[in-house]
């Protein structure tokens, strides 16, 4: 960084910002690579100190994490809004579409957790298939389907899909995707899941019920980062 | 327009260094957030947005919600213009009604755009934006508008271009009147002020009052002068005044219903 003078510095860290704020909106993660490649160029070596600013201003300005995910998506990050959004905050809008999206998005992770925290594809389909969603025919509203859970979902990690090896024909295991622990929380799953069945209490699901406590029990332990989901 | 309004827009163009990088709040952060999200929202709805966040991080009164929100919007734009990003005001071309948006102020604002529209449908909007500011009253027919589908260089079908069109109008990047003609709208208006003037040196114009730009407006009827006024700015101007005189030349101003022979043949 002792190479770049104090404007171009600044400059760089606001491009970044903008860049992130921009490619967010299609919420797929936003690799390193593509910082470097589109923003950064022959300045790719101050990216650490870069992306950090970068982070620090997105806090300040906006009130938004960055979080760089990790395993298979280390090295590419994701935006999270630190406010807590509940029904009152209808300050932000989506469009009727990405709302029901999202609805179904909710099912689907309820089957997945509630069912211990993995399901096949085959389980999940036959689940969904109960709620009038069928992965061969067109959803009068959410479509495709299918493009929407194996495709779009698992780019914007919402989902997380692993074929199994060594199984034909080929079984895909479904699981929480690394965005959705950012973006939400078991216990509020849980929560969503017994009010539909009309159950006050959530402690009613035993299993899923320890799984929330170990879970926030883990989460006690660790040191808190500047991307706390609540 | 009223004396409060007046105020407003002369406050938020006088700089205002108390509020320099005061550290912004979660309340700050819930009121930037829904511009993000929703681009352009009328005075109604940005006061209610001030409540929201006000009660929600802090604290809210509102017998001075006025001055509140001349607080909120210098206190972040003075922290957000290290990004070449604005919430300014601005107005409806049609009828004079309030807007506040987040707008780019530095580079070309087609980049903002570019995220949510593919590089075809850009195309698409750009040729819109050159018919709406080369268009003599501003305005075009729906025909033109679908007709831009064949000059783009990927050629798109009349129901997707119809289907484009809709959501330009959605997101108030263009407006459509009762009559079926498009112009460009409060989004647009705002956001590509810049642009316009950059690109269409030749074709865009200032409105002789506000000295914003002006695509749809009533203009002097005296064919060599040029002089041109948002209808609203010419309400202000002329009222209470029992003949209408261009503020340049002095010539006969357009009435309402008149239009120059050039509109005419436009209209038909």
């Amino acid at each position: 960084m002792s190479s770049l003078e104090a404007g171009e510095r600044e400059r760089l860290i606001n491009d970044v910002v903008k860049y992130l704020l921009i490619l967010d909106q299609k919420k797929i993660p936003i690799k390193k690579a593509d910082i470097n490649k589109h923003v950064l160029k022959e300045s790719s070596k101050a990216f650490p100190h870069v992306i950090r600013e970068a982070a620090k201003r997105l806090e300040h300005l906006f009130g938004i994490s960055l979080v760089e995910l990790e395993d298979k998506h280390k090295g590419s990050f994701i935006l999270v809004n630190n406010l807590e959004l509940d029904k009152d905050s209808y300050h932000l809008t989506w469009s009727e579409e990405e709302e029901c999206k999202q609805g179904l998005l909710i099912v689907v992770l309820s089957i997945i957790f509630m069912s211990g925290n993995v399901v096949t594809d085959s389980q999940l389909w036959s689940a969904l298939k109960k709620f009038g969603v069928d992965q061969d025919q067109t959803h009068e509203v959410f479509g495709n389907v299918k493009k929407l859970i194996t495709q779009e979902w698992a780019r914007q990690c919402y989902l997380e899909l692993t074929t199994l090896p060594n199984t034909d024909p080929p079984i895909v295991e479904v699981r929480w995707g690394q965005r959705v622990h950012q973006e939400t929380t078991k216990r509020k799953i849980l929560e969503y899941v017994s009010k539909i069945h009309g159950i006050e209490d959530v402690s009613h699901w035993r299993s899923q019920f320890a799984d929330v406590q170990k879970s926030e029990r883990a989460e006690g332990d660790q040191p808190t980062t500047s991307s706390q989901t609540t | 327009m009223t004396q409060n309004q007046l105020y407003i827009i002369v406050e938020m163009r006088r700089k205002d260094t108390r509020h320099t990088m005061q550290k912004l709040k979660s309340s700050h952060h819930m009121f930037i957030q829904a511009f993000m999200t929703r681009g352009v929202m009328n005075g109604t709805e940005v006061f209610n947005l001030l409540k929201l966040s006000c009660e929600k991080y802090g604290d809210y009164d509102e017998a001075s919600r006025t001055q509140l929100l001349l607080d909120y919007c210098h206190t972040i734009n003075s922290n957000i213009s290290m990004l070449g990003l604005e919430i300014k005001k601005g107005k409806d071309e049609t009828n004079g009604t309030g807007y506040y948006g987040l707008v780019n102020t530095v580079e070309s604002n087609i980049t903002l755009l570019a995220s949510q529209y593919t590089e075809n449908e850009l195309q698409f909007f750009k040729m819109l934006l050159e018919e709406f500011v080369k268009s003599e009253s501003g305005t075009i027919g729906s025909i033109e508008a679908l007709g831009i589908s064949e000059k783009i260089p990927k050629k798109m079908s009349k129901t997707d271009a119809n289907q484009l069109l809709d959501r330009f109008e959605r997101e108030k990047w263009i407006g459509k009147s009762k009559e079926g003609r498009m112009y460009l709208g409060i989004r647009g208006v705002m956001e590509m002020e810049q642009y316009i003037f950059e690109m269409f040196e030749d074709f865009a114009v200032r409105c002789n009052m506000c000295k914003k730009l002006c695509i749809q407006g009533a203009r002097c009827m005296n064919g060599e002068c040029e002089t041109r006024m948002h209808f609203h700015c010419a309400q202000r101007v002329f009222r209470g005044k029992s003949e209408k005189r261009c503020p340049e030349c002095r010539g006969p101003w357009q009435e309402s219903s008149q239009t120059r022979q050039a509109d005419q043949v436009e209209m038909e």
